[in-house]
């Protein structure tokens, strides 16, 4: 696979996000250590307080999770005054897994002999139309990042199609221009989802070994591109087990609190995907994270951030899923397949593997039963994209 | 005694006018608003599956109630319009509750785009009902612009925290010759009393019904505070003083 061609910034160019980029030096550049004080974690759950990197580091620090029960009552009473019984459901689309770039957890970096797939307007077509019959109407549109193959016109031409099959359309795939952002909004675009995976510049460089997400910072102004062009909601994300948690989360809260403060229009959410295995490679878990600490993570992310979204996602196990929706998940995703093509069975090897397979009505049916209302239909991008 | 609210030509005979989200099973909305007796229903247009409207939330809402379609997800004047006028075209009527929200964390409206949208789509002929925040020179535009009613509101959607712009809400009351429906904040029926006692001409609340633990008889709660509220109103109530007044005169000997 040819190396693509570098982004289009112009040399010179200052960052949208050049503050941002600043911060995150800055918090990597810091001591990062923190002296635990029970008391005063126990006050930050007790009176409400919100984000600060020092309320952040005492709820994640080990010793806090003799706290876990006191956190797990209050994250449910912020889920329950700011989203209400709402879940929203959703499902991952992949349309493309070829990919030019070599990052180490993912099997679809360039170097992995898997089984590829791009669908053609036709397979497009027949797939869209097998997820809807499932009921779903929100998706997330999924691709690697092969720029000569999965062109910017393939995919806004996808997105269009999508569009016109579903009520509101969100993409992960590789970062776009700020132009590039506003065309795919035109077509029906309402959310990105673009994870930085991991925010130290050195272990980034690791990960990611060639390909234009090598770019470290060109991915991380890509939330401000998207923002700026009228995307409704916005997830980011980093991939836990590649850093020690403790750092990596402070980068993503400093992101995310940035984000919140200069775009508080669009809709902010978060992911804390932990690594799954992947086809044809023993990946090996730096900072392996248990569950109990992965549960105390969401926990410290909902009582600080009580009107960001958090979205779990199938690399978690039923179990999991189960018991931590209740406690702040505010979108969960549904028959999911994270192959490309097989809602209508020519598959493409998959990206990694799920834990948790419920069809669309086995999760409804689940959230009914707990108390919950799926909601399937939160948006629709022709409200306001309408002629009339 | 005749005590009917008339907003836009339409009798409503009910005070408590309430919303269609968050419930758990939407099924009660049916029996909720049996309880509150509620005539006004606002709806938000983003639930409502275009390709199938049936399919949502409209289905529960039972046939001659006013509706109130919202434009909950709108960022600008722009969207709010597009959505107003997408709802009139799918035959939800000609009344729309001005929502445009730039403001993730609190979800407090946006007072200037609100006003823009007022001002087109009262000129259209849509019976506008902004949503707002308290605020006096700007409702008086909104008045100016042609809405139908003024909706301030008592504290952040959903938060159930009472009227905490009390202040600013009674002097719009005061102020404004349009109906103040407080919209948002109200989470307890004593709120809505409260509300009412002061002279707001009806009360839109959501959450505090669709979450409680049982809904319809909050509902039925809700509409005894808020008729208990317009009472007293209409009564005339006596001033409040911080030291107490003897029910006799003290200087009745003078009389004497």
């Amino acid at each position: 696979m040819p190396k693509s061609t570098p982004t289009d910034r112009r040399a010179g160019e200052p960052y949208l996000a050049q503050s941002l980029l600043e911060r995150i030096d800055a918090w990597y550049a810091s001591d990062q250590s923190v002296a635990y004080d029970e008391h005063r974690a126990r006050s930050i759950i007790e009176s409400n307080q919100i984000y600060s990197p020092e309320n952040l580091a005492l709820l994640l620090a080990p010793e806090s999770y003799a706290l876990i029960e006191l956190m797990a009552v209050k994250a449910k009473e912020k889920r329950e005054l700011f989203f209400g019984n709402a879940i929203k459901v959703f499902t991952p689309f992949y349309i493309s897994n070829f990919c030019s770039n070599g990052c180490l957890y993912c099997a679809f970096k360039a170097d992995n002999k898997i089984v590829r797939k791009q669908l053609t307007k036709d397979e497009l077509r027949a797939e869209a139309s097998a997820i809807s019959s499932t009921g779903i109407r929100q998706v997330l549109v999924l691709t690697g990042e092969a720029k000569r193959l999965t062109t910017f016109e393939y995919l806004r031409d996808s997105i269009r199609e999508i569009d016109s099959v579903f009520s509101s359309v969100a993409m992960e795939v590789w970062p776009l221009t700020k132009d590039q952002y506003g065309e795919l909004v035109n077509v029906g675009l309402d959310g990105l989802t673009l994870y930085q995976e991991t925010y130290c510049r050195d272990i980034y460089a690791v990960q990611h070994p060639y390909g234009d997400k090598s770019d470290y910072n060109w991915r991380l102004e890509g939330p401000d591109r998207a923002c700026s062009s009228g995307v409704r909601a916005i997830q980011i994300g980093a991939l836990i087990g590649l850093d020690d948690y403790r750092r990596e989360l402070g980068a993503l809260a400093i992101h995310l609190d940035y984000l919140c403060k200069k775009y508080p229009d669009v809709e902010m959410s978060i992911s804390i995907p932990r690594l799954r295995p992947i086809v044809n490679s023993d990946l090996i878990v730096d900072h392996p994270i248990t569950d109990k600490l992965y549960a105390q993570i969401l926990l410290a992310f909902r009582i600080l951030f009580p009107h960001v979204g958090i979205t779990l996602s199938t690399r978690e196990d039923m179990r999991m899923r189960n018991g931590l929706i209740p406690l702040g998940v505010t979108k969960i995703s549904a028959g999911v397949s994270t192959a490309v093509g097989e809602h209508t069975d020519k598959a493409s090897d998959e990206q990694f593997d799920i834990a948790d397979e419920r069809s669309v009505d086995e999760m409804c049916t689940w959230l009914v039963d707990n108390g919950f209302q799926p909601v399937l239909h939160d948006w629709n991008s022709k409200l306001t994209r309408s002629a009339v | 005694m005749h005590d009917i609210l008339t907003i836009a030509g339409v009798d409503i005979h009910s005070r408590l006018l309430t919303g269609s989200g968050k419930y758990r099973d939407e099924s009660i909305i049916k029996n909720v608003l049996e309880a509150g007796e509620c005539d006004v229903v606002t709806v938000a247009l983003r639930r409502v599956d275009l390709d199938n409207p049936e399919s949502s939330v409209m289905q529960f809402i039972p046939k001659g109630k006013q509706l109130m379609p919202n434009t909950s997800g709108a960022r600008t004047a722009d969207e709010a319009i597009r959505i107003a006028r997408l709802s009139k075209a799918m035959g939800y009527g000609d009344w729309i509750k001005i929502e445009v929200i730039r403001d993730q964390a609190y979800l407090l409206p946006d007072n200037l785009e609100t006003l823009k949208a007022t001002e087109i789509l009262a000129a259209e002929g849509f019976k506008v009902f902004p949503y707002m925040l308290p605020d006096l020179s700007v409702a008086r535009r909104m008045q100016d612009a042609g809405a139908v009613a003024i909706m301030p509101l008592g504290a952040p959607i959903g938060s159930n925290r009472g009227l905490q712009t009390r202040e600013l809400i009674r002097i719009l009351i005061e102020q404004i010759d349009l109906p103040i429906i407080v919209d948002a904040g109200i989470g307890r029926p004593s709120h809505a009393c409260e509300a009412m006692e002061m002279g707001a001409a009806a009360i839109l609340l959501n959450t505090a019904i669709a979450s409680a633990i049982d809904p319809v008889l909050m509902a039925s709660a809700f509409k005894d505070a808020i008729r208990a509220g317009r009472n007293a109103y209409r009564a005339g109530m006596a001033a409040e003083s911080a030291k107490a007044r003897a029910s006799s005169p003290l200087t009745g000997f003078l009389e004497d």
